[in-house]
């Protein structure tokens, strides 16, 4: 799966979990946190959302706000890391 | 008392150059401030008497709409972005909002709810842009300023939200109090991990203000590196948290490979604590990592903000005190002398009164004098008043009534324990015990020892019946509060 898929997985989640009507408004580089869109609350949904769906460790990772600020910034965490051994 | 305006064109005169207010990479320093405001002003029309909700998330944007809707003299209610669509429509109703700020997003997410109101879409971006959209004419409300200049809607105890009605004088007597019992002044720079949507978050705007000292916004416990690298970057010598933040902050500043996290956080000269107690567990980690630190721990109500505080420095006695009474306020125990009973609290910060019902275009609300906190507390022998707990957790036994913090506190206090929760426990009999569960370091305490302590502090009736050794006791994930069943 290639960062653009990924993204796009990512703002369905984001779209349907904060309730968007019009998902037009939600572009790659759209500022998640300036725009109300993720709180701590959606931030654990979110990461959890991303560990199952693309079998990441992320929250045994490091990561930052600046990682999840925008689809496009978590797409290519994601895209960047391995996966686990499991 | 003094006026917001004037203290901000006072900070501007004397400190042009100092910062204010902090978002991320964005600052707006005391000499800006006027000019973003008037820049604000002449794209709205007037708000003086209007009703208006803030419904953004935190950044300077929403830092400067309320400074700007305070001093025209709005009627300001706040409101999280994150909240669902059926508080929102809850809140509309209930307020009948003249206008929603809001941005382009989430005005995306609550369009449905948003027909008939007037909705001022908030552009990022510096100078800022205001868009503002009306399906029909703004009520003409003579700029007459309404008493009740603040709504904060709480959760409340039955399930349905109220709404808290605060004057001009509540307010900026809160920011008063904060500014003196902390000691704010101009070398001070404050790092807010705690939402603008709150009352505990908005003060801090009109406190700094008035001690021209700059705030940071924007930063939590959720990203603890980011708030190191703020607290770094900036110089910060205060942060303004709840329990819940302090320990993601302590845990990854004695977790991480961050070694400059735990020299950043010697830097730190004040925490300002609030929404709980503070755990012996918790203060003993931020003193052992900086033992300089002064932390204020300061006991309120949105319905009476800024009640009491106490400093807490390293080595304090360990104690449930909440402190003395803050200037202009008066905390006393309901309860004959000697046994403790429901806190009530009275001053200048004590809340006009819950809201009722906008009638003719006013605002009318049910008033008080004074607030009856629902917190159980006693006057100890230091003459300090000691909180025990909600009222609605006593546990009762026999006709004898004891707050499980009574049971908890002191086993907290023995070495090795880091968290106890003592609960009431009733058979199929209908026979009442104590059972305690404790999370306890592997062979540092034992039940006898637990036993004999409690012998000395609690009625025998409440010795508990069992007590386990247990790995974790759950706590809410934000205020990190106990969960306990009412009684």
């Amino acid at each position: 799966m290639d960062k653009t898929e990924i993204a796009a997985e990512i703002r369905r989640f984001v779209v349907r979990e904060s309730n968007i009507t019009d998902d037009s408004l939600l572009g790659d580089d759209v500022d998640l946190f300036s725009d109300g869109i993720l709180d701590s609350l959606m931030v654990v949904s979110l990461v959890s959302f991303c560990e199952e769906r693309f079998g990441w460790e992320l929250s045994g990772q490091e990561f930052s706000e600046e990682d999840m600020r925008t689809i496009a910034a978590l797409a290519t965490l994601i895209a960047g890391r391995r996966p686990e051994q499991h | 008392m003094f006026d917001l305006r004037e203290a901000l064109l006072e900070a501007a005169r004397e400190f042009p150059a100092s910062p204010y207010l902090r978002h991320r990479d964005a600052c707006v320093t005391f000499s800006e401030v006027g000019p973003a405001l008037a820049q604000i002003a002449s794209q709205l029309p007037p708000l003086g008497g209007r009703r208006v909700i803030i419904l953004l998330p935190d950044g300077l944007s929403a830092a400067l709409l309320h400074l700007e809707c305070f001093s025209q003299g709005a009627t300001i209610v706040p409101l999280s972005p994150f909240a669902p669509a059926a508080h929102v429509q809850y809140v509309l109703d209930r307020v009948q909002a003249d206008l929603v700020f809001m941005t382009p997003m989430l005005h995306a997410k609550f369009a449905g709810l948003l027909r008939k109101t007037a909705v001022v879409l908030v552009g990022s971006g510096n100078p800022m842009s205001l868009q503002v959209r009306c399906a029909l004419p703004l009520r003409d409300c003579g700029r007459q300023r309404s008493p009740v200049r603040a709504v904060f809607f709480t959760s409340g105890t039955t399930g349905k939200p109220k709404g808290v009605c605060l004057s001009e004088s509540n307010l900026l007597s809160a920011a008063w109090i904060n500014r003196t019992i902390l000691g704010l002044d101009s070398s001070r720079r404050s790092l807010i991990t705690v939402p603008m949507y709150d009352y505990y978050g908005v003060i801090q705007l009109y406190s700094h203000a008035v001690a021209k000292a700059a705030c940071t916004f924007g930063e939590s416990g959720q990203f603890p590196r980011s708030a190191f690298e703020a607290i770094d970057s900036q110089a910060i010598s205060d942060i303004v948290l709840v329990p819940f933040t302090l320990k993601a902050l302590l845990d990854y500043a004695q977790n991480s490979k961050c070694n400059e996290c735990r020299e950043t956080w010697r830097r730190v000269v004040y925490l300002a604590s609030s929404s709980d107690q503070l755990s012996p567990e918790l203060l003993r980690r931020a003193f052992a990592l900086n033992p300089g630190l002064a932390i204020v721990n300061v006991y309120g109500l949105t319905e009476a903000g800024r009640a009491c505080y106490r400093v807490i420095r390293d080595g304090s006695s360990l104690s449930t005190s909440i402190g003395n009474p803050s200037p202009t306020m008066k905390v006393w125990v309901d309860a004959p002398v000697g046994q403790s009973g429901e806190i009530v609290i009275s001053g200048s910060t004590v809340m006009l009164g819950y809201l009722q019902d906008i009638i003719n275009e006013e605002i009318h609300f049910a008033a008080v004098t004074d607030v009856r906190t629902a917190d159980e507390g006693y006057v100890g022998d230091d003459g300090e008043i000691h909180l025990l707990g909600r009222k609605d957790h006593l546990m009762s036994l026999h006709g004898v009534k004891l707050h499980p913090s009574e049971i908890e506190f002191p086993v907290n206090q023995l070495s090795g324990v880091r968290d106890s929760l003592a609960q009431l426990h009733q058979d199929g009999q209908g026979n009442k015990t104590i059972v305690l569960d404790v999370v306890a370091d592997r062979g540092s305490v034992e039940q006898n020892q637990i036993l004999d302590l409690l012998r000395e502090r609690v009625p025998r009736l409440f010795l508990p019946h069992v007590i386990n050794f247990v790995d974790v006791i759950p706590r809410t994930e934000i205020g990190g509060k106990l969960i306990r069943p009412q009684h």
